[in-house]
């Protein structure tokens, strides 16, 4: 686990503020390789800040940004993208105008120098997105839309996968596929990484994840299984401002 | 109207719509990607001229001194990429904007100072003067060379974009440039690529400008932004194709009014052309080709 974690994410007292409103403060996580971390808090804790701090979207003041050896504050989020860190969005963001094998290889290109064509099918049918190959992604259902943009970061060949919201829009047949796809994408032999991701279906993120970190204005307030973060009091006086037995 | 004028008068709007589609083209192909009205384009068209003023003043032939002005305005368009918008390219969109005229104002009184404020001529070969005639048809050969090599530059673009890897990553940072960029793809180099084509654009656009005009003259670059800028808005700002067709749309618009329009009307020709411009965008703000954007099925 220490190796994995060392290959893995570290933010270490990452800081971030927007003329004098506080994002971020001094929030430090860990994602080891081969594991599922949740990220969750209310509206406005500073969770996609966060993805988008460690993604290279925008800098942090403080703080440092460390994939396995490499500490990667500061980095252009392209550079961020070749040494093993992608991301979903939370509204989604496909090349609508690109048909779909055209945006898995925009994610596959960036990293391979050949074997480009065979890595495409073999993510479409890894994904089942073949028989929408030379469709226009604008145009695909929005499950498959949430499918591919999976499919497009994993061209990326990340170490460390950002999803952010991946169920949100998704009906409940969907969201239990997503939930089996990233459990199998986390134990896959070619595209097993850590994840880091961002949902408001509580629910979901507990069945799904091994370790939840909880925010709340911009600061970390509690971290762990999801057992124990969910009678954690602060977490739960965060969520619904008042003391319960239970977040769920 | 005869068929022999109309088939000249189509012939002239696809000829005047390839440049046209053309500079476009380059001008859309940067704001895509950046985002930012590159005003300095027109420029691009002077450095390309003057090239060709030069090279051809010291017995280059026509063609040498073609290639060397598109070669010309395609470093000079990556050039000043890295001098005056990349180290601005965190700055808003009104600070570009100003870089970039800027460098077109610098660029004008270079030519002014290093060369001369006067027009100077260009000699052509004689073949563009000439008529292809077929029956009753006569057909300008000039029109013709146009309208070849602008499909032909069209056509070799086209196909860079659609099949290469670098095509893509250039259509799909013009669709998305952070995305593209979080998806790995090299930010820098696509830019650089993209001022290069815009450059290459541009040295086509400008050849075929100078063929037509004969002449060159330091400022001769504000047509070609002005008519480039025109064709983008009708098409769709910020897309590429709709760029191609905004600039045939315009050359149709002009060359239909230059023979519809009585002929004291006819030094209006381009104020008639804007008006139409102006109820096209009535109807169509965002232009003939608007963006899509991905709907929930």
């Amino acid at each position: 686990m220490a190796e994995a974690a060392m290959s893995g994410l570290r933010a270490i007292n990452v800081s971030k503020s927007f003329s004098g409103l506080q994002a971020l403060l001094k929030v430090s996580l860990t994602v080891p390789v081969g594991t599922i971390w949740g990220l969750i808090g209310p509206n406005g804790s500073g969770k996609t800040t966060l993805l988008n701090v460690i993604s290279g979207v925008l800098p942090c003041d403080k703080g440092e940004i460390w994939l396995g050896d490499t500490n990667i504050t500061g980095l252009r989020s392209d550079r961020i993208a070749r040494l093993g860190i992608a991301r979903t969005f939370q509204t989604i963001r496909l090349f609508t105008h690109l048909t779909v094998a055209e945006n898995v290889e925009a994610g596959v290109m960036a990293v391979e120098t050949g074997g480009i064509d065979d890595r495409v099918t073999a993510l479409l049918d890894r994904f089942d997105l073949t028989q929408w190959r030379s469709t226009q992604a604008g145009a695909l259902p929005y499950g498959i839309q949430r499918r591919l943009e999976i499919a497009r970061a994993l061209g990326t060949r990340p170490k460390i996968l950002l999803l952010d919201e991946p169920a949100a829009g998704l009906n409940e047949t969907e969201s239990e596929e997503l939930l089996a796809m990233i459990h199998d994408v986390r134990d896959d032999a070619e595209y097993g990484c850590g994840m880091l991701i961002i949902d408001h279906d509580l629910r979901l993120i507990m069945r799904l994840c091994d370790q939840i970190h909880v925010l709340n204005e911009g600061r970390t307030i509690a971290e762990g299984a999801p057992q124990d973060v969910r009678q954690h009091p602060a977490v739960i006086e965060a969520y619904l401002g008042h003391q319960e037995q239970s977040l769920l | 109207m005869t068929p022999e004028l109309l088939v000249q008068q189509l012939i002239n709007a696809l000829s005047l719509g390839s440049i046209y589609a053309l500079l476009a083209l380059g001008l859309a192909m940067v704001f895509s990607v950046l985002g930012m009205l590159n005003f300095a384009f027109g420029e691009l068209v002077t450095i390309t001229g003057y090239v060709m003023f030069w090279l051809v003043a010291a017995q280059t032939s026509f063609v040498t001194a073609a290639v060397a002005g598109v070669i010309f305005a395609t470093l000079a368009s990556v050039l000043i990429e890295q001098i005056a918008f990349r180290p601005l390219r965190r700055a808003p969109f009104v600070t570009l904007l100003f870089s970039s005229f800027a460098v077109a104002v610098i660029i004008q009184n270079l030519i002014r100072q290093l060369v001369s404020p006067r027009p100077k001529g260009v000699p052509v070969p004689g073949i563009f003067d000439e008529v292809w005639r077929f029956g009753t048809f006569q057909i300008g050969v000039l029109p013709m060379i146009t309208l070849g090599v602008g499909l032909a530059a069209l056509g070799l673009l086209a196909a860079f974009l659609q099949r290469t890897s670098w095509g893509l990553a250039i259509r799909a940072a013009a669709l998305d440039f952070e995305v593209a960029r979080l998806m790995g793809i090299r930010a820098n180099r696509v830019i650089s690529l993209a001022f290069a084509i815009s450059g290459l654009l541009a040295g086509v656009a400008g050849v075929l400008w100078v063929a037509r005009r004969g002449t060159v003259t330091p400022d001769m670059g504000f047509v070609p932004i002005l008519k480039a800028f025109i064709a983008v808005v009708i098409g769709g700002l910020g897309n590429l194709w709709g760029a191609v067709l905004g600039g045939f749309v315009l050359a149709f618009l002009e060359v239909t009014l230059d023979v519809v329009l009585p002929i004291e009307f006819r030094p209006y020709t381009e104020a008639f052309a804007l008006i139409a411009v102006v109820v096209i965008l009535y109807f169509r703000p965002q232009g003939l080709i608007a963006a899509q954007t991905a709907e929930r099925v």
